[in-house]
Formats: C-alpha cells, sequence, structure tokens
C-alpha cells in the first residue's frame, strides 16, 4: 500500500555561488535573515544543499542524534571527522562549519590549532565552531590567526552543561546578561565571524 | 543584531539575531528525544520512515515483495541450456 501521501518534489532551491564571509557580512548589512542547519552525513548534507542553506554545521549535536550518545560530550574528533567529511562530499556551495568536541581544543592555544586544521585538511570544513568564552575566545583568536575561521558560541553551551545546572536558557536576568554580552564582545575582539546565542526569546 | 559587527545566528534566541540554525533531526522530526520549545518541526520524517519500513517488513513477510517487476529474469531456452549443463 501506499499509505502516505507523496509530498511534491521541490524545485532545487540550491543558491549556485559558494556562500563566503564577506556574503555573510553583506547579508547581515542588508538585514537578510542567514539561515543554518545542521547534516551529519552525505543524504542530510544533499538535502541542506537543494534546499538551499547559508550555512551547514557539523554539529556535536550528532553525537546525539547519529551517533546515540547521552549528551555532546563523550564524542571524540576522529567521530566528528567522519560524520565532517561526509557531509563535505554532499555538499557544494553552503558554508560548512566543523563544531570542535568538549575536550579537543580547551587545553592550549596549540591544541586548538591542531584540531581546527584537521576539520579543514581531513575534512574540508571552511570553518570551525568553539563553544563559551573565557579562554575560549583565546582559542578562537589564534585558529583565526592560523587562517580558520571561527564561530563562536555562548549562552547554552552543552559541552558544559553541567556547570550551568544542565539545559537551560541563558541571560535571563540582568546579573546574567551582561556577562554574556561581554563574552560575545570577547568573542567578536577575537574576530570570530558568528555565533550562536542562545538566551530566552523576548516575548513581542 | 546591532552592537556587533559580526552575524549572530541564535538557536531559542528570538527573531532579533542576523540569523536561525536548528537542528536537522529536530526540525524534520527524525529525533524523538527532549525537543525544546525552539525546535519547530517542519516535517515527521521518523514517522514516514518507520511506515515505510514497516510496510516493507509486511510485504516480505507476506510474499507481496518481491513482485515480478522487481525481479530479473532468463529466457526459457537459455535455462533449458542452462539446465542441460548442469548434468
Amino acid at each position: 500500500m501506499s499509505a502516505t501521501p507523496r509530498t511534491p518534489v521541490p524545485q532545487n532551491l540550491q543558491d549556485p555561488v559558494p556562500m563566503t564571509l564577506p556574503r555573510l557580512a553583506e547579508k547581515k548589512r542588508l538585514s537578510e535573515p542567514i539561515v543554518m542547519v545542521t547534516a551529519y552525513d552525505y543524504p542530510s548534507a544533499q538535502v541542506a544543499q537543494e534546499a538551499g542553506v547559508d550555512i551547514v554545521l557539523v554539529g556535536d549535536s550528532g553525537a546525539m542524534t547519529v551517533l546515540g550518545y547521552p549528551s555532546t560530550v563523550p564524542v571524540s574528533t576522529d567521530e566528528m571527522l567522519v560524520l565532517a567529511s561526509a557531509v563535505r562530499r554532499g555538499l557544494e556551495t553552503p558554508l560548512l562549519v566543523g563544531d570542535l568536541p568538549f575536550g579537543s581544543y580547551e587545553a592550549s592555544d596549540e591544541q586548538a590549532v591542531a584540531t581546527a586544521q584537521r576539520f579543514v585538511k581531513e575534512a574540508g570544513c571552511d570553518a570551525v565552531k568553539l563553544e563559551r568564552g573565557g579562554t575560549s575566545a583565546e582559542r578562537a583568536r589564534a585558529i583565526v590567526q592560523s587562517g580558520i575561521p571561527v564561530m563562536g558560541h555562548v549562552g547554552l553551551t552543552p559541552q558544559t552543561a553541567t556547570a550551568l545546572g544542565g539545559y537551560r536558557a541563558q541571560g535571563r536576568t540582568s546579573e546574567r546578561s551582561p556577562r554574556m554580552r561581554s563574552r560575545s564582545r570577547k568573542r567578536a575582539a577575537s574576530r570570530s565571524c558568528s555565533r550562536r546565542f542562545r538566551p530566552p526569546s523576548r516575548p513581542r | 543584531m546591532e552592537g556587533l559587527e559580526i552575524p549572530v545566528i541564535g538557536i531559542g534566541a528570538g527573531p532579533a539575531t542576523d540569523g536561525q540554525v536548528l537542528v536537522f533531526h529536530d526540525l524534520l522530526g527524525i529525533y524523538d528525544g527532549h525537543a525544546p520549545r525552539f525546535a519547530k518541526r517542519f516535517a515527521e520524517v521518523k514517522a514516514q520512515m518507520v511506515a515505510g519500513v514497516a510496510e516493507y517488513a509486511a510485504e516480505v513477510r507476506s510474499g507481496a515483495f518481491p513482485a515480478p517487476e522487481h525481479t530479473y529474469s532468463i529466457d526459457d531456452e537459455e535455462l533449458e541450456r542452462f539446465r542441460a549443463n548442469l548434468d
């Protein structure tokens, strides 16, 4: 039986021009919303490609969504590189960002640069993402200086969710919000290319 | 988003950011773990996948699959020659 109705195949919406950092900056300048989605393998990358998104993130969320770990903490760099390489093979024009997993960048600038280079050399990523402020801002600066664009991530940072008291929206108080603002500014000062931001929705 | 030169991508942060990100499996309804409020489901892909595999399993068990159109065949004459060669 074919009980499930076939949804019409959408037209191919892919952007024929590769996404670059200057193009993202232009989108921001023109207030054109930037569309980002995660992908973890060849078919999901092809879906993102054909749907015409701007940025594809090989998130460490893949630890949970495709590898079945209970959190993002256990996933290794080698595992992330398998996922990122598969995504690269299915992706043409969106910017490809690889997520540095827990334990792969915190120890030193050298460790951070070496891991970021693996994502670029072995998996073909265009940029890398890492979590938090503090020393992460220094790591981000070191990676950027090595020639690899960095996406920061402040707010709810799952790699350190235990320290935050679980998966809870961050920056909801007048005391915490300035800390996040300060972290964001530190990230901007380290010339990161963008960041994810996860405070609560403002009621409209 | 004013105040920062770099693009800011939000998740659960409201519409003021320069862009949005969602997890593939959340937005397509593939992952059935805890879904936060911001993870809007734009499709129910897991339900379709389960239905598809269940239908396949049912057709194998009932004999409905594979049907003649899913099968490769051989000319009767060729089959006869093959059988003769077996002796």
